[in-house]
């Protein structure tokens, strides 16, 4: 069924315009509902590798693949969710969900429900007259993730999105994620640092390093993945894995 | 408290100020020709409200600056759009824009004479020329500092160009370009009156040099007073406008 991947990597290759090149033949499929991190250490080119998935970036080599079409530009069902959270903050909290739809047609009464659905959600119903500067790094985190549900799309890309923010309120957006993902069938492509994360999120968790993509490991434990997860043996397994990829790397 | 305490010691050292200028030039006997006593300014001031004298200055100078500001930041944004999403063509214009931004505008005034004559025309086409630069360099900068990531969101959305800018780029900058527009209206203050000097019979940098013409020092510092005390005026007009368009965050 490999021809059926909603994503697909062949022998992707990157460089900057007048730079070195940064991803040396990139290989990857993604199926729907699936959600697949990569784990890298800082500047392997996880966030370009990311953002040619997203379309935002042309491979110089190889080709990227949406749903069987050679992706040319960004995809309206492929949403994009930053390092920051990226929120204006001249707009209202429900202004900045509701700009996925605002910038291609006029907001409907039902646009305005659907946004106030994902406000409420993720517990920032009260919120969505606010601004963005009124609200804390984690609610603004999930503004970001609001605004990307609007799309309504088949797969997520995520540049370390929790990166900034503190332990505990990371790892209850973590749990969040995976219970939306799993209600939406969305898949997800997440790019993360931190091998607890990508132990948690992943069903599929490859290592990127100096360009190439390392053999995707497998996480068994069925999703959703609560809580609880976090102190079995099984996840404490994944780490002790990931770690010693990540030492063999170094 | 503080602040009511702060403002009060503010206005009594202005008064200590003007009554020590009142009573130098009693005690020292100074002509009024040099420095005529508050007094007698504030008496000049008054027969010119009595008589209505000053309305149709006030309003001269009043129409210089309002529509040479108008008229000078709007072109001078426009141009700094056009330039700032057309790298090239801002390549091409630099020079000339530098060549010209560096030559006193002033010193053109005698020039607008030749062709615009005397009255409105040539002090609002100076103010103008004052206003446009301020504008044009904010705009520029407005639009070069746009968070990359911010871009690159609208870029992932499908945003045009058009929406890009008036979606992203003009309402990030807009303190860069309300700081823009502080610096065009002091500037255009500047333009009018001195333009004013030159070319107009009416207008109250045309007061001032009336007033210098026959010697009434007191008119000409009653004048120089109403120029402070309208361009203060419309600072504050400005900067409330600037914060109830720009504010960062409603007050909840």
């Amino acid at each position: 069924m490999k021809s059926e991947a909603l994503l697909h990597l062949r022998g992707v290759r990157f460089a900057w315009p007048g730079g070195s090149e940064v991803l040396h033949g990139i290989d990857l499929q993604l199926q729907a509902g699936q959600c697949h991190a990569l784990l890298g250490r800082s500047g392997c080119g996880k966030s370009s590798l990311l953002k040619l998935a997203a379309g935002l970036l042309r491979p110089t080599g190889g080709a990227v693949h949406w749903r069987q079409q050679a992706v040319r530009g960004p995809q309206a069902d492929v949403a994009l969710v930053f390092q920051r959270p990226t929120l204006l903050d001249w707009l209202s909290v429900l202004d900045n969900v509701l700009l996925p739809i605002s910038l291609h047609r006029g907001v409907q009464a039902q646009d305005r429900a659907y946004a106030l659905h994902w406000l409420e959600r993720l517990g920032l119903h009260n919120l969505a007259q606010r601004r963005p500067t009124q609200l804390s790094g984690g609610q603004q985190s999930r503004v970001a993730i609001a605004r990307a549900w609007m799309q309504r799309p088949a797969l997520l890309c995520m540049d370390e999105p929790f990166a900034a923010l503190d332990a505990l309120t990371r790892e209850e957006l973590q749990q969040d994620l995976l219970a939306v993902c799993a209600e939406q069938g969305t898949a997800v492509l997440f790019v993360t640092h931190d091998l607890h994360e990508a132990a948690f999120l992943g069903d599929r968790i490859s290592l990127l390093h100096g360009g190439r993509l390392g053999p995707a490991l497998a996480v068994g434990e069925p999703r959703p993945r609560g809580a609880a997860w976090r102190d079995a043996p099984s996840f404490h397994a994944v780490c002790a894995q990931l770690r010693q990829m990540l030492g063999a790397t170094a | 408290m503080t602040r009511l305490y702060d403002a009060l010691v503010s206005i009594a050292l202005g008064l200590l100020l003007l009554l020590g200028w009142e009573a130098a030039t009693q005690a020292w006997g100074l002509s009024a020709l040099v420095l005529p006593a508050p007094s007698r300014i504030a008496q000049a001031l008054a027969k010119g409200m009595a008589t209505g004298y000053w309305w149709p200055h006030i309003g001269q100078t009043l129409l210089g600056v309002v529509l040479g500001l108008l008229a000078g930041s709007m072109l001078g944004f426009g141009s700094g759009l056009l330039l700032g999403t057309h790298p090239r063509l801002r390549r091409w214009l630099t020079p000339y824009l530098l060549v010209s931004q560096l030559t006193p505008k002033l010193a053109l005034a005698p020039l607008f004479i030749l062709w615009f004559g005397f009255g409105t025309l040539p002090t609002v086409v100076m103010t103008a020329l004052i206003c446009f630069f301020p504008l044009l360099e904010n705009t520029l900068a407005a639009l070069e500092q746009t968070d990359e990531q911010q871009l690159e969101l609208l870029r992932a959305l499908g945003a045009s160009r058009w929406q890009t800018l008036w979606r992203l780029q003009v309402p990030a900058g807009r303190h860069t370009l309300a700081a823009g527009l502080r610096v065009a209206l002091v500037l255009a203050w500047v333009g009018t009156v001195v333009s004013e000097f030159i070319n107009a019979s009416r207008g109250l940098g045309a007061v001032i040099i009336g007033a210098q013409g026959t010697m009434d020092t007191a008119l000409l510092f009653a004048a120089l007073l109403l120029i402070a005390l309208l361009g203060t005026a419309s600072y504050g007009l400005l900067h409330t406008l600037e914060r109830r368009w720009c504010a960062p965050a409603p007050t909840l």
